[in-house]
């Protein structure tokens, strides 16, 4: 009976218990993490002997969660992955907005400059045209800079975000740590139950970690957890916990690094590159994917578009007749060729190494930072990595002899002074603060360049066809236009000496044009056809033998010009192989016309010219002279001039008579000797007397003219008397003749000192829009920024797919975690009414376990 | 299958949110009346948007300068009908003064009227546009092309420049002639020669040298093609002492022509058929120029003609046939101004012509290109329309059985 009485109870006591259970449920219905728990009841173990065993009620064994591992673990990998995305996505956004935006955007303002130069081309020398080109200019550069600090704010939040979620992940891993500590000490107590609260606190925890870090996690033995972030980097173990925190970056301070630190801030490593997934994940990503290509992109684009805009800005003339001005500020001034270059906080020779990166051509630029690093003993070898895709693009050795310049991917690296040491690294950053240093240096509209400096212009009593172009800039820098401000030094007159020749000479003396040094003299033209006039090979060079103007003239029947060996190589520029060619060697006496024609013959490449001129003067009385055997008629220069012109056998030479002053000049357009005999008199013949019957001979000098990468030299002897003075032939400008001029007609070029209204430069500042000047030739500015604007786009883009995906990836394993373990109040309120009915049932039986105890003692009283 | 009630919520939330945010995208768009609000959204699309509007703008741009050109062009032919009609004068004064019955005094008033017509020819080839430049001088917009030269005559101190602007992406057209090529270069009948003052000469004031006039045109026709120079020399030179020059033809290699000739200051000096005269106190080694020319500019032909009819010699028969002569060579030039004036007006007809079709041809690009541009980016209102009605359906179902779904639980009927 009492055994009743037991059962009844130990069936209410377990109701009860179970009652509580789903209160417990009931009241953490909406508890995030919380795993409803399940009240284990078990049958008493029963009584009895003889064979029957009565049972004797229940106990409750142990209160269960309903928990999954692997659904918990779904969680939060895909916690991990969505975090990852919907971070990334979000800082993305920004930054996607910002470079499309009309109003923020790079290439509404491109083309308001471009389109304001189209229209000030209309009226160049209009001040309000002017003054527009001017204002578009500032609002474009203004527009790189609004966006480069927007892209800064953007750097700022994500080290502000990166220092927020790391002191989050630093709270978390504390409190996991502790959670760690009581349930291994509760479990220790009884194996049999789980602390299910303590268990569903520290899931959720780990939840929340996963939320902003990729998380692994090992179990142990003792119930305790052990959780390392991006690849393996422990961060708790057992009761252990480490701090994170971030740091300046070391290679660039403006990024933040992500470290661990001890818990008394004492940094023990970087972990920035490990870091992978959550919330601190994305920011990275972001940052790295996004952030930094976008400053250094937009950089590129500043830097290009401030460095050629200016080259082209200088080689204009302003309406003060002054070249050589830039429009933007200049992209290589020292300050910011120094900025670019980060010097790594480990160097040794800090103070004394001097370090800065100047641009040398748009076109090769590319958006890469670079890692220039120092090694070996002794004479110091260096390498220079592109970090972009981690190449090495160029290695040397130093030879202590500064400065060092390093030509690569259109920068020159320049290494001022040393000493380096090895070890010693620096960190290059070419187009990084491009939009923010990009800067409108031109102040006033007369300041605008958009004439150019050269003029030519065809003479009026020209009576052939010949047009000629107005000229163009080759290289501004050229002496032609530095020796004197304002000036072409020297002003050029080109003087048609037939239809198919021309001589180019000095116009210093317009009433005396003279021979360049050196001479231009005798060119080829070919009539109707556009001829160049000027070399435009930099490098081309030109020597001159003896004296143009006078021949060296001897006494005999031959010119004694000594033999001479000449040597020339040629270096090819692109390829640097070396041709060395077989001496040429000159016999005694050959003429000039000889010796150049040997110098062709010889050295293919190289061309040499002949001419003979010979001064005659102070005719004594009575004297006559044959000249190259042809006897000369007449008394006088005049008689001469006229005897010599219309000698049949000296036209066939090519030998020709001028009257200078007081004067005769014979020429030989191909460079044979001449040969005067002198009778009746004296004669001076190239500037030394003569008396009567002498025979003067009279060689002629050769000229050579070369291209870049050739060496030419002689032994200095014959008609290469004295060391042949090597000169430029370059002028750093073209103009081209077309048309049929004929002899005599002349062709002026000079400083275009009164162009105001020429727009020459200005349509080439126009023409730098739609060429292809960026990026080896694939690229304008718009389209390199829309290159920008369109990766930028597909990485968000891409990231809002993969995060609409993760979302409800995660919607699904939550929902299935959930489903699993989470609380159904219908469910519960089955329960309660379940157990309710269950509690009265036991109630009854001690009820009637308690009639029937009454029944017994009634029926003993 | 067990579901948890916060999932029943949490469901019925998602469902209403992601609704909302379909509703207000499409929102946006039909706001914005475009697709593509943010690169993300298409990038490939927002890539060629990017050019396309450039295009448009570029060609828009190239419109705006053909507008501005044809006003250039415009004034610039108007100038030139101008002076077609003083040349045109001019002809009729030539023909007049052609005529054996007029007398001198009549060639005369005939003369003060060509230096008035060419007064009024020199302020039409002088007219600056409304921003102030000179129409005819080429790049040097400031300088006044035409400027009367130091005893009488003028010359052309602009250059040969033509200033060109971008008409299409390819294409560029000239928006000025210079006066070189419209007023100077122009082809005279017999030849003509042009006097000038070396630039180096030491005179002050400087000494000058007029314009001059063929006084015999068989004689200068036998010498047409030479050049010559006249170099003062030392005044030692000549007994009695004085200043003197001498003659040499330049293309006879400086050969002399006449040596030593006396000087008297604004002196006529003639030689093979022309007249000219030196004004000053030309230094020894000073420079004179006279230079055979295909060419003559249109001023000096008034001028000549003008100083044909002032001839004296003009009364003997000898005079009158070579002043018949002139006058009929005179007649030609202006003949040979007229042609020179309508090639030019042919030209900027020409590219007036090609202003045109080349606006035609961007507001055709234009109007393509945003063609384009509307089928990648605008929004089809249809479409989205619809989209929005059956989102907001969509969004209406959610939240009436969210609510109806929450209501249901059992402690309801506790």
């Amino acid at each position: 009976m009492t055994s009743g009485l037991n059962i009844g109870i130990s069936g209410l006591r377990a109701q009860q218990l179970a009652l509580s259970t789903t209160a417990h449920n009931i009241a953490n219905a909406n508890n995030p993490g919380y795993s409803r728990q399940i009240t284990e009841m078990g049958t008493n173990p029963p009584q009895g002997g003889g064979g029957t065993f009565f049972g004797t009620g229940v106990s409750v064994l142990s209160v269960n969660r309903s928990y999954d591992p692997f659904l918990t673990n779904r969680v939060r990998f895909d916690t991990v992955s969505f975090n990852e995305f919907n971070q990334f996505h979000a800082s993305a956004s920004s930054v996607d907005n910002l470079l499309a935006d009309p109003s923020t955007g790079v290439t509404p303002a491109l083309k308001e400059f471009f389109d304001a130069m189209q229209t000030a081309s209309t009226d160049s020398s209009s001040t309000p045209l002017r003054q527009v080109v001017i204002s578009e200019g500032g609002v474009l550069v203004n527009r790189f800079g609004v966006l480069y600090s927007q892209l800064d704010q953007q750097n700022e939040l994500a080290n502000q975000q990166l220092k927020t979620i790391a002191s989050e992940i630093s709270v978390l891993a504390e409190g996991i740590a502790d959670l760690n500590i009581q349930i291994s000490t509760s479990q220790g107590s009884s194996a049999a139950s789980s602390p299910n609260d303590l268990l569903d606190q520290r899931d959720e925890a780990i939840r929340r970690l996963a939320e902003l870090v990729g998380v692994q996690i090992i179990e142990q033995n003792d119930g305790t957890i052990n959780i390392s972030i991006g690849n393996g980097q422990p961060l708790i173990v057992g009761a252990q916990f480490r701090t994170v925190g971030t740091i300046p970056g070391r290679d660039d301070a403006s990024i933040d690094d992500v470290v661990f630190s001890n818990r008394t801030g004492t940094i023990n490593s970087v972990i920035t590159a490990q870091i992978t997934g959550g919330k601190m994940g994305g920011v990275i990503d972001f940052r790295e994917q996004i952030l930094s290509p976008a400053f250094r992109e937009l950089g590129r684009v500043a830097v290009s578009l401030s460095f050629s805009v200016n080259e082209q800005h200088e080689e204009g003339m302003d309406l003060e007749g002054d070249i050589n001005q830039r429009f933007f500020s200049d992209m290589n001034s020292s300050t910011l060729a120094q900025r670019r270059v980060i010097i790594d906080g480990d160097n040794n020779n800090t103070s004394s190494s001097d370090v800065n990166v100047t641009i040398r051509d748009v076109n090769e630029l590319t958006s890469s930072d670079y890692a220039l690093s120092f090694s070996g003993t002794g004479n110091l070898s260096y390498s220079l990595v592109r970090l972009s895709d981690n190449e090495v693009v160029t290695t040397g050795t130093l030879t202590n002899i500064y400065p060092v310049n390093i030509w690569v991917d259109g920068l020159s690296v320049n290494l001022e002074s040393g000493p380096f040491a090895s070890g010693d690294r620096f960190i290059l950053q070419p187009t990084r603060f491009g939009a923010r240093d990009i800067d409108l240096e031109i102040e006033s509209t007369e300041n605008l360049a958009f004439a150019v400096p050269v003029v030519a212009t065809a003479s009026s009593e020209n009576s052939g066809t010949g047009i000629t172009t107005s000229g163009r800039i080759l290289d501004i820098d050229n002496a032609t236009f530095s020796t004197t401000a304002n000036e072409l030094t020297p002003p050029i007159l080109i003087r048609f000496t037939s239809g198919s020749r021309y001589d180019v000479l000095d116009n210093t003396d317009p009433s005396n044009p003279i021979q360049m040094v050196p001479p231009m003299r005798n060119q080829m033209f070919i009539p109707g056809f556009p001829n160049d006039i000027f070399t435009e090979d930099s490098r081309a060079t030109s020597i001159q033998s003896v004296d143009a103007s006078v021949g060296v003239s001897q006494t005999g029947a031959n010119n004694l010009y000594a033999a001479t060996v000449i040597s020339a190589s040629y270096r090819d520029p692109t390829t640097n192989l070396i041709t060395t060619f077989p001496n040429v060697t000159t016999t005694l006496n050959d003429s000039a016309a000889s010796i150049a024609s040997q110098i062709n013959t010889g050295f293919n490449g190289i061309t040499a010219s002949a001419h003979t001129e010979v001064t005659l003067a102070n005719q004594g009385g009575g004297t006559t002279i044959t000249v190259n055997g042809e006897a000369v008629v007449g008394l006088d220069f005049n008689a001469w001039v006229d005897s010599i012109n219309t000698n049949t056998t000296l036209a066939v030479q090519g030998v020709t008579a001028y009257l200078s002053g007081n004067n005769l000049l014979l020429r030989d357009a191909q460079g044979e000797d001449v040969s005067v005999v002198i009778a009746g008199g004296n004669l001076d013949v190239g500037g030394t007397t003569f008396g009567a019957g002498s025979t003067v001979t009279t060689g002629g000098s050769v000229q050579v003219v070369m291209g870049e990468g050739w060496n030419f030299s002689t032994d200095g002897a014959g008609v290469f008397a004295g060391v042949p003075a090597r000169a430029s032939t370059y002028l750093g400008y073209q103009v081209t003749i077309s048309g049929k001029p004929e002899v005599g007609d002349t062709f002026d070029i000079e400083y275009n000192t009164s162009g105001f209204s020429d727009n020459r430069n200005l349509l080439e500042l126009v023409a730098l829009e739609d060429l292809k000047l960026m990026e080896n030739g694939t690229a304008t500015y718009a389209e390199s920024y829309g290159g920008l604007v369109e990766s930028v786009g597909a990485l968000t883009n891409e990231a809002s797919i993969r995060r609409e995906t993760q979302e409800s990836l995660l919607r699904q394993s939550v929902s299935d975690r959930d489903n699993a373990s989470a609380v159904n109040l219908d469910e519960e309120a089955a329960r309660l009414i379940e157990f309710e009915v269950a509690y009265n049932a036991s109630a009854q039986v001690v009820s009637i376990a308690r009639s029937l105890f009454d029944t017994l003692i009634n029926a003993i009283s | 299958m067990r579901i948890a009630s916060s999932q029943i919520f949490k469901v019925g939330l998602d469902g209403v949110v992601r609704n909302h945010a379909a509703v207000a995208k499409t929102q946006e768009q039909i706001a914005a009346g475009t697709r593509v609000l943010v690169p993300s959204d298409d990038p490939v699309a927002m890539v060629a948007i990017q050019r396309l509007e450039l295009n448009i703008s570029a060609s828009e741009q190239y419109n705006q300068n053909i507008a501005l050109a044809e006003n250039k062009l415009a004034l610039e032919e108007s100038l030139l009908q101008a002076s077609e009609n003083i040349v045109q004068r001019m002809k009729e004064i030539v023909i007049a003064t052609n005529n054996a019955t007029l007398n001198q005094t009549d060639r005369e008033i005939f003369a003060v009227e060509i230096r008035e017509r060419a007064k009024e020819l020199l302020n039409t080839v002088n007219t600056r546009d409304s921003t102030g430049e000179y129409v005819f001088s080429g790049y040097s917009g400031q300088v006044q092309p035409f400027v009367a030269r130091p005893g009488g005559g003028f010359s052309y101190a602009g250059d040969d420049g033509q200033r060109k602007v971008q008409i299409s992406a390819n294409s560029f057209m000239a928006v000025n002639d210079s006066g070189k090529s419209v007023f100077v270069d122009v082809p005279v009948e017999n030849g003509s020669f042009s006097t000038s003052v070396a630039s180096n000469n030491t005179s002050v004031p400087p000494a000058s040298i007029t314009i001059g006039t063929i006084v015999d045109p068989d004689t200068f026709q036998a010498v047409y093609g030479e050049d010559y120079q006249i170099t003062f020399n030392a005044e030692t030179d000549i007994v009695p002492n004085g200043p003197n020059f001498t003659v040499r033809r330049m293309s006879d290699n400086f050969r002399p022509v006449s040596a030593n000739q006396a000087y008297i200051p604004g002196g006529p000096i003639e030689f093979n058929g022309i007249r000219f005269q030196i004004n000053g106190n030309p230094q020894p080694n000073d420079d004179f120029f006279i230079k055979s020319s295909s060419t003559q500019d249109l001023l000096t032909t008034f001028e000549r003609i003008a100083l044909a009819l002032e001839d004296d010699g003009n009364t003997t028969a000898g005079g009158y046939q070579r002043l018949t002569q002139i006058l009929g060579d005179s007649l030609n030039n202006l003949n040979f101004a007229e042609v020179k004036n309508l090639t030019i007006r042919a030209q900027l007809g020409a590219r007036l012509n090609v202003a045109d079709s080349s606006e035609v041809l961007n507001e055709e690009l234009v109007f393509q290109s945003k063609k384009v541009l509307s089928e990648i980016r605008d929004l089809d209102y249809a479409e989205a329309v619809s989209n929005l009605t059956f989102q907001r359906f969509v969004l209406e179902a959610a939240q009436a059985s969210f609510v109806r779904v929450s209501n249901l639980s059992i402690f309801n009927f506790i």
